[in-house]
């Protein structure tokens, strides 16, 4: 028999092909084992493919904000359903200071490369925080806004292009009445913080301001995407169905129109759909349909197609969060019986039905997506490519 | 190829045409001895010979490039012992129909190649090693899922003792380590202020 000898021997890359496919509460831990794994899960390269090689096998989970069982008032407290989580009794998430929040307060940005931008709408702070490794930073409060403005919506995304983690904050204030129609009119007041300097920047919001009066959908509105923000922009008439998508690219920061396809309806949602921008809503026509369209080439019109439709029987909400197993699709629903409490779903593609998540504990609020990753938060002077 | 000639046969027929139908039963000879299944030899580091079938020796990459360059002729593979090659073949014999998707290999690790894997961690080593200086995808993959699933959850300890790993750490720098994962566990309580 040959000569059994030491992991020495097995090839680095077949040892980075195993670690790779390791969760990050995993590898923290064997970071400890020898100094050659201590290298090599905290470089770069490697926290790089560990995120790819999670998108790409759909490892994301959801987080659900929901009521502090232990509170009387509407105090927040957020739990965590991971993809092979078949109990789905979720895992707590410490909160910290911002388990002082309301529920109605805390906002949460969760679907940029497992960090997690919390921010407190009614006391103004925010919070940094990959979830997995438990780094954390404090945001430094805005220094701008007056007493008649307020935070309006938040975001976090990945400057594609500068290799910066940034956020977003939006706030609303009056400008002068306008004499001609003698409307009050809001102007939006947009900052913007890149992860490693330590204060908000003013930007550019003209465009934003001129976008034919649109108001931006929030607070909660905001979707990160491959290096943007987008909102829903409704035209100033309410009757009107002109909706938008509205912008925000975070390399060059600046504002911009992206045109929905005809027959999508207001009620709408973002999500990612096989990596594709995508949009869920419900016919007007047919109430009990849901839709999917998918952008197949960003930002090009003529690229929205159909990619799903199922009939959602007696929900009355239904907002699709993410794919799971390649079989799976999960939502946030609200049922006709029960028109208080918000759930959650899975529909099987292949068995074409519906199961409730048994969710132990409070119920629901709000539900995120987020995936796990080891991406470090404080900088190591080093960019994430 | 040979072949009698018949006295009669050959008397009255045209030399010319004799030419080109002994040619084209040449080629058809030729072609008729292919389509019958090819066998690869395959020889081992301890010189051992595998005879395989060609279907099913090129599952590996790597032998099917070494088979162009020695046409016909034993393969050699010089740091592949006999007993784990013995397993690799025994695995691409059941899998010689199934395909390169990746997703069917993990579900068939969990039902019919689960015993295939449930050897001892030096064996799993060398199959690994093996797959993958045979190139050899599917089975690569399988054996490092197996591999995944049993380090996973692990302590540190047992990783070193699992896989022979010597702890290079000084004590202080392992101290420093456990600090760091202890504080940002901890770490919630007291945000780093800019």
């Amino acid at each position: 028999m040959g000569d059994f000898s030491s992991s020495n021997d097995l090839p680095k890359d077949l040892m980075m092909e195993i670690l790779l496919n390791l969760p990050v509460k995993s590898l923290l831990r064997f970071k400890s084992v020898c100094k050659s794994w201590y290298a090599l899960i905290n470089s770069n390269k490697f926290i790089t493919m560990h995120l790819d090689r999670s998108r790409r096998n759909n490892k994301e989970s959801i987080l659900i904000k929901r009521f502090n069982s232990e509170s009387s008032q509407s105090k927040a407290s957020l739990s965590m359903i991971s993809h092979n989580d078949s109990s789905c009794s979720g895992v707590d998430v410490y909160l910290g200071i911002l388990g002082n929040s309301s529920v109605y307060d805390l906002e949460l940005s969760a679907n940029c490369d497992g960090i997690i931008f919390y921010s407190n709408y009614s006391q103004g702070y925010s919070v940094l925080c990959n979830l997995a490794t438990r780094e954390t930073i404090l945001v430094p409060d805005t220094s701008s806004g007056n007493d008649s403005s307020y935070l309006y919506s938040v975001a976090f995304g990945y400057d594609l292009k500068n290799h910066r983690y940034k956020a977003v904050r939006i706030t609303k204030s009056r400008r002068d009445n306008d004499r001609r129609t003698s409307m009050v009119r809001m102007s939006y007041n947009v900052e913007v913080y890149t992860l490693g300097t330590y204060s908000w920047r003013q930007v550019n919001n003209g465009k934003l301001n001129s976008l034919n009066s649109r108001q931006i959908s929030a607070p909660h509105g905001s979707f990160y995407f491959n290096g943007a923000i987008h909102w829903k922009g409704f035209p100033e008439r309410p009757d009107s169905n002109d909706i938008v998508i509205i912008v925000f690219n975070l390399s060059d920061e600046e504002f911009d129109i992206i045109p929905l396809p005809d027959d999508v309806k207001p009620f709408m949602h973002f999500l990612v759909w096989d990596r594709s921008f995508a949009v869920s809503h419900v016919t007007h026509r047919n109430h009990s349909l849901l839709d999917i369209f998918a952008m197949k080439e960003y930002g090009v019109k003529e690229s929205w197609t159909k990619v799903f439709a199922i009939e959602i029987g007696h929900f009355i909400f239904v907002r699709p969060l993410a794919v799971w197993k390649n079989n799976e699709i999960v939502f946030e629903i609200m049922d006709d019986k029960d028109r208080i409490n918000f759930q959650l779903v899975t529909y099987n593609l292949k068995r074409q039905e519906f199961k409730k998540l048994q969710i132990l504990g409070p119920l629901l609020f709000k539900a995120y997506v987020y995936m796990e990753s080891l991406v470090p938060i404080k900088s190591r002077g080093e960019s994430i490519a | 190829m040979a072949f009698t000639w018949s006295k009669t046969i050959y008397m009255g027929l045209d030399p010319i045409f004799l030419t080109e139908l002994s040619i084209s039963i040449i080629i058809f000879s030729t072609i008729a001895s292919s389509k019958k299944s090819r066998v690869s030899k395959i020889k081992t580091a301890d010189n051992e010979i595998f005879e395989v079938e060609e279907a099913v020796a090129t599952m590996s990459n790597t032998i099917k490039i070494m088979a162009g360059d020695c046409s016909g002729g034993v393969i050699p593979l010089n740091n592949v012992h006999s007993t784990i090659f013995a397993r690799v073949i025994e695995w691409c014999k059941k899998h010689v129909d199934d395909g390169e998707d990746l997703e069917y290999y993990k579900g068939a690790l969990k039902n019919c190649d689960a015993t295939f894997f449930e050897v001892d961690q030096a064996v799993l080593y060398h199959l690994l090693t093996t797959a993958n200086s045979l190139d050899i995808k599917p089975l690569l993959h399988q054996g490092c899922q197996r591999f995944v699933d049993m380090i996973n959850g692990k302590t540190v300890e047992e990783i070193r003792q699992l896989l022979h790993i010597k702890n290079d750490f000084t004590n202080e720098e392992e101290d420093e380590t456990r600090k760091k994962l202890w504080s940002s566990v901890v770490g919630m309580n007291s945000f780093i202020l800019l």
